[in-house]
C-alpha cells in the first residue's frame, strides 16, 4: 500500500480516533498531522508491518500520551487559538456541551482515557490495548477500573444530564 | 453492577455523538502538506543544499556530498529490512589511541552491549568494564580489553557473547576522534554529571550538574577515569551518560526518521559498523520509537580489582554472579533494573 493509499482510505477514521483521545478538534488536528508525517518518514517499514492500520494509530496513541516531550507539542503551544493543559478542553466554537461523560473524560489523566478509547471506542481486546500502550495487561485494567468509576462518581445515573444540543 | 453497565454504554454513547467534531479532512490533509514543507525547509537550512532533496542520488556519491559536521538529507534508499523479530544484542566499542605513544596501540576501552528485547520497545546499555579478567581464545587470560587488541571486534564480541551467555548480532566501533565529530554533527550534547570531574588529560573541570559539551568536551570527559569515584567505573557511567546525551539530542533533531542523515553518522570518519543481515535504517526507526525512559543503562556499582600478570583486573566471577546476565537471557531486565538500583545508571 502506498502512502497516498493509505491516506485515502484511513484519513477519516483516525481523525475520529484522534478527537477521542485528545478531545478538542485542535488537538485532534495536530495528533493527525504529526503522526502522519512521522508515519511518512518511515513508510516503508509502517507498510511492512503486519496491520499498518494498528501501527499507525499505536504511534498516535504514544504521541498522545507523549505530548509533554513531543515535539508536536511544542507546535501546539506557539499556536495562541490552543488550550495549553494537558487535555485540551476548547469547546469555544461549539454550544455549551451538556454531555457530562465527555466533560469528566477530559479531566482524566491521559493513559486512563487512552485506555477507554482503545477499548470503549476501538473496541480492542485487552492484550491489544496493552501492546498499544507498552503496558502490562494488568495495568490496562487498572485504568480503565479507575477511570469508570471516576466517571460512575461523577457522571452517574442519578446527575446524568442525558443528550446533547 | 447494573450502573456499571450504563457507565460503560453512556461512553460509547458519547464517543459516538462527539463523530460530529471530527476535524475536516480536506484541512488536515493541507495541514499535513504544511508541515511536511516545515521539516524540508529545516533540513535543507542544516543540509548542504536542495539538490539532495530534489534528485535520487546513487550511494556512491554520497560520500562526494558529506562533509563532517555538516550532515545533508537523502531520499529514502530502496526497501529497507525490517529488524528480525527477535530479541537484538550489539557491541558498541569506543577505542582510544594514545597520542604519545610509539606503538600504533588501540585499546578498547569502552564495551557496551546494546540490548533490545523481542519487542524492541526499550533499549538496556550494558557496561563491561574493560579490565574484566577473562579467558581469551587461543592468548589465554587477559583483561577483556586485550581480547579487541589481538582479534578486533570480532574476537571480543566472541569473548562478550560467552561472559553474557548471548549471541551478538553486530559491532559498531567508534574512535575518540568519531566520538567528537558525532557530538559536534548533533550540535553538541547535554550530560549530567554526579560529581566534579577534572580532566588528567586537559585540566579543564567539568562541573557537577547538567551542562551542555561540544565534541572536544565530550570525547575528553569519556577517557576519564582518574579524577572520577570508582575510577574505571564510574568512566563507564559517565559514558553511558554521553551515550544516552547523544540519542536524546538525536532525537529532538529528528535524525533517526532521517535515513540520509543517519548514513552521513554512521559514515563519519572513525566508525565502523558490521551488522550483517540488519538494516541500520531499519534499527534507527525503532531507536527513533524509544523514549528517554525506555533507554535503561546498567554498569557494575564496584568491582574487586585483583593483580594478574595482566596488571590490574577486576574478578570476572563476581561480575557473573551479581551481575545482569541471568536477566538478559531469561528477558527480565526490567526486573532486573528495578531490583538492582546500584546498577542503574542515572541520566
Amino acid at each position: 500500500m502506498t502512502y497516498d493509499e493509505f491516506v485515502e482510505q484511513r484519513l477519516v477514521a483516525l481523525s475520529r480516533y484522534a478527537l477521542m483521545l485528545t478531545g478538542d478538534p485542535h488537538a485532534a488536528e495536530d495528533l493527525v498531522q504529526e503522526t502522519m508525517v512521522r508515519a511518512h518518514a518511515k513508510w516503508r517499514l509502517v507498510a511492512a508491518a503486519a496491520a499498518p492500520d494498528r501501527y499507525v494509530k499505536a504511534m498516535m496513541a504514544n504521541l498522545f500520551l507523549d505530548w509533554r516531550r513531543g515535539s508536536w507539542v511544542r507546535r501546539v503551544r506557539l499556536r495562541p487559538d490552543v488550550a495549553d493543559s494537558p487535555a485540551p478542553n476548547d469547546h469555544s466554537e461549539h454550544s455549551a456541551d451538556r454531555d457530562l461523560v465527555w466533560q469528566v473524560l477530559a479531566t482524566l489523566p491521559r493513559q486512563q482515557r487512552a485506555a477507554l478509547v482503545l477499548r470503549y471506542y476501538e473496541d480492542l481486546p485487552d492484550q491489544e490495548i496493552a501492546d498499544t500502550l507498552r503496558c502490562s495487561v494488568g495495568a490496562v485494567r487498572g485504568y480503565i477500573s479507575k477511570a469508570l468509576a471516576t466517571l460512575r462518581a461523577r457522571a452517574g445515573d442519578d446527575l446524568r444530564i442525558g443528550g446533547h444540543r | 453492577m447494573i450502573a456499571s453497565d450504563r457507565t460503560e454504554e453512556d461512553l460509547r454513547a458519547s464517543f459516538a455523538r462527539h463523530e460530529t467534531w471530527t476535524p475536516d479532512v480536506d484541512g488536515l490533509r493541507r495541514g499535513i502538506a504544511k508541515r511536511q514543507t516545515v521539516r524540508r525547509r529545516r533540513r535543507l537550512v542544516a543540509g548542504t543544499g536542495a539538490v539532495a532533496l530534489l534528485t535520487v542520488i546513487a550511494l556512491v556519491a554520497v560520500p562526494l556530498l558529506l562533509r563532517v559536521g555538516r550532515v545533508s538529507s537523502l531520499p529514502l534508499p530502496p526497501a529497507v529490512q525490517p529488524l528480525p523479530d527477535r530479541p537484538l544484542n550489539f557491541l558498541l566499542i569506543g577505542t582510544d589511541q594514545f597520542p604519545d605513544s610509539p606503538w600504533p596501540d588501540v585499546r578498547s576501552d569502552t564495551i557496551i552491549l546494546v540490548h533490545l528485547p523481542a519487542d524492541h520497545r526499550r533499549a538496556y546499555l550494558i557496561s563491561f568494564e574493560r579490565d574484566l579478567y577473562v579467558g581469551i581464545p587461543g592468548h589465554g587470560p587477559n583483561k577483556l580489553s586485550a581480547s579487541y587488541a589481538f582479534g578486533g571486534a570480532e574476537l571480543l564480541a566472541t569473548v562478550v557473547s560467552t561472559i553474557a551467555g548471548v549471541s551478538i548480532d553486530g559491532t559498531v566501533v567508534l574512535t575518540t576522534a568519531a566520538l567528537r565529530d558525532i557530538t559536534d554533527t548533533l550540535g553538541g550534547v547535554n550530560v549530567c554529571l554526579n560529581e566534579n570531574v577534572t580532566s588528567f588529560h586537559t585540566r579543564v573541570t567539568y562541573p557537577a550538574g547538567c551542562g551542555h559539551f561540544d565534541g572536544t568536551a565530550a570525547g575528553d570527559l569519556a577517557r576519564q577515569r582518574h579524577g572520577v569515584t570508582m575510577g574505571a567505573f564510574g568512566r563507564d557511567r559517565n559514558v553511558q551518560r554521553i551515550i544516552f546525551g547523544l540519542f536524546q539530542q538525536a532525537s529532538q533533531l529528528n535524525v533517526f526518521t532521517d535515513a540520509g542523515r543517519v548514513l552521513a553518522l554512521l559514515r563519519t570518519d572513525g566508525v565502523t559498523m558490521n551488522l550483517p543481515g540488519i538494516d541500520p535504517i531499519a534499527l534507527a526507526a525503532v531507536v527513533h520509537d524509544l523514549d528517554p525512559g525506555d533507554v535503561v543503562g546498567l554498569t557494575a556499582p564496584t568491582g574487586d580489582l585483583i593483580d594478574t600478570d595482566a596488571g590490574s583486573s577486576v574478578l570476572l566471577d563476581t561480575y557473573i554472579a551479581t551481575g545482569p546476565f541471568t536477566a538478559l537471557r531469561n528477558e527480565t531486565l526490567s526486573d532486573f533494573a528495578a531490583e538492582n538500583p546500584d546498577w542503574v545508571v542515572t541520566h
